[in-house]
């Protein structure tokens, strides 16, 4: 799971760090980051949180300060989160949300795909920034929300949001189809009512053709 | 950004851990559903097979767990006024009438739902880890502070779950509690134990489609099927004689209840009451099963 690219220290010329965290940065991924950053260059002062996906907000708080944690062990200060697609409040726990130049900005990092082994419950929500690839079930009410592609290899009942950021290209694949609703790139359509015998609880794949209408077709094996 | 999303990757972490007193809660989600009646007859059920057993109503201000175990007049000090230190575990643990090794701690009447602090219900089972050997948690309902503190420590959950979709649905989102917001989740340890009990099973009803037959539920929520305990109105009759219905001896919804724990000590039984009775010639020559 560790992924090397789930963490990014973008030096600046000032006193700030930019920081980059994704869903499945790990605090100690953090340290070790600004351990070594530490090593080559010990005059910054300041780190600007960068995210890279929806934080959950009910948490952010508390994510915030166990980095205040750490970085206060490098004599560094999470001063400022930087502003994107995720981010849009004027300050989160006093911190200002601030425009990064243009040129400090980091790409979107994508392909970092999360694999999900356990059953997605009811009223759980998965979020990643590249793939999800869910092994067993996503249960009515769920929902599965990535920026790449989507893999249910069990049931699907619940909701699934594949290129969320406007990717048109990605795909959802799904073993065995009988999801609430689904989206690609925004594009959504509620599945109210029963899918016809060849798609309902069978494999298919789900893309946007050329005129953005959602397409679901058998997969073909 | 951490939490739910991370939680299956440090599962294994907790293997060596001493094998300790074991943390089971009943919960449901929704309300009404058996998880009171399945406390108590499951703390009853281990108690009897010689293990020593303490349950613990978490329903605070609703407390009824007393009641159903026939302890209420018994009832000097509470859950909370352990937590409160007004009243030491000694002095707030009724022992059952018939039963040596069960114990009851029952919850307040008073108190609001906030009195049951994370640091005081985790105090409170750490003492109790020390003198017995399963921790039987009667959650309430909801998923709301009381519900979740039940929860927290637990090592298993007995998800309790009636033959109907709203019920179904409701067990879903607390598996999915369970899965992130345990504290076995959070510390990343291996995962809480998950076994399904579906209560108030009533074949007749499943055949004719007005419930969800076994089979629709397992394949709703994919885990173990740890018992089906029968509808029954001995259930209400165990009620108004205040002890739990596992103790009507000989009853479907006991025999069931005793199947429940002989399964989770880890025997293997086949499923029960689980098919309508056939109410034919044959049934009347050769009496019922
Ligand atoms: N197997 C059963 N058959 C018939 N009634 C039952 C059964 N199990 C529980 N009940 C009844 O359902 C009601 C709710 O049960 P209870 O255990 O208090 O649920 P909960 O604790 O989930 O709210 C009670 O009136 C109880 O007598
Ligand atoms: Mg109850």
């Amino acid at each position: 799971m560790m992924s090397s690219n789930s963490i990014k220290l973008n030096s600046a010329n000032f006193d700030y760090y930019i920081l980059r965290v994704t869903p499945s940065t790990e605090l100690e991924q953090i340290a070790s980051k600004l351990a070594t950053l530490r090593e080559f260059d010990a005059t910054g002062k300041y780190l600007v949180l960068e995210c890279g996906a929806k934080p959950d907000m009910s948490q952010f708080t508390s994510y915030l300060r166990k980095i205040d944690d750490i970085a206060a062990k490098f004599a560094l200060e999470v001063k400022f989160i930087a502003a994107n697609q995720f981010i849009s409040a004027d300050q989160i726990d006093g911190r200002a949300v601030i425009n990064l130049p243009a040129t400090l900005q980091s790409k979107p990092i994508l392909n970092q795909t999360l694999l999900i082994e356990e059953p997605v419950r009811s009223g759980i929500r998965i979020e990643n920034d590249g793939d999800i690839i869910v092994t067993s079930l996503v249960s009515h009410n769920a929902e599965i929300i990535a920026s790449g592609n989507i893999h249910v290899y069990g049931d699907c009942r619940g909701r699934v949001l594949a290129g969320n950021g406007g990717n048109k290209k990605a795909k959802i694949f799904v073993a065995r189809f009988n999801a609430e609703l689904i989206s690609i790139a925004g594009i959504y359509r509620v599945i109210e009512d029963k899918l016809p015998d060849n798609l309902h609880n069978k494999a298919v794949q789900i893309f946007l053709d050329e005129k953005e209408r959602l397409n679901i077709i058998p997969l073909a094996v | 950004m951490r939490g739910e999303i991370n939680r299956h990757k440090m599962q294994f972490l907790g293997a060596n851990m001493a094998k300790a007193a074991r943390i089971v809660v009943v919960t449901s989600g929704k309300g009404g559903v058996g998880k009171t009646t399945t406390s108590a007859s499951f703390a009853t059920g281990l108690a009897l097979s010689g293990h020593k057993t303490v349950v613990i109503d978490f329903d605070i201000g609703l407390r009824n767990l007393d009641l159903i175990m026939g302890c209420e007049r018994r009832v000097v000090y509470d859950f909370v006024n352990v937590i409160n230190g007004e009243a030491t575990l000694h002095q707030a643990l009724i022992k059952d009438k018939n039963c040596d090794n069960l114990y009851v701690l029952a919850a307040s009447q008073t108190k609001d739902k906030e009195a049951l602090t994370q640091d005081g219900v985790e105090k409170v089972l750490n003492e109790l880890r020390k003198d017995f050997e399963f921790i039987v948690c009667d959650s309430p309902a909801g998923i709301e502070m009381g519900a979740f503190m039940a929860l927290y420590f637990a090592d298993e959950a007995l998800v309790v779950t009636n033959p109907e979709v709203s019920s179904v649905r409701d067990s879903d989102r607390i598996l999915g509690i369970l899965a992130s917001k345990a504290k076995r989740a959070v510390d990343g340890r291996e995962k809480v134990k998950e076994h399904l009990i579906i209560t108030r099973y009533n074949p007749e009803r499943v055949e004719n489609g007005d419930m969800l037959s076994l089979t629709d539920i397992q394949d709703i929520l994919r885990i173990p099927v740890l018992g089906v305990v029968p509808e029954s109105k001995d259930v209400l009759q165990a009620s108004n004689t205040g002890s739990p219905v596992i103790n009507l001896r000989g009853t479907n919804v006991s025999e069931a209840y005793f199947d429940i724990v002989a399964r989770f000590l880890g025997e293997d039984r086949p499923l029960r009451y689980i098919t309508a009775e056939k109410k034919g010639l044959l049934k009347r020559i050769f009496g019922g099963n």
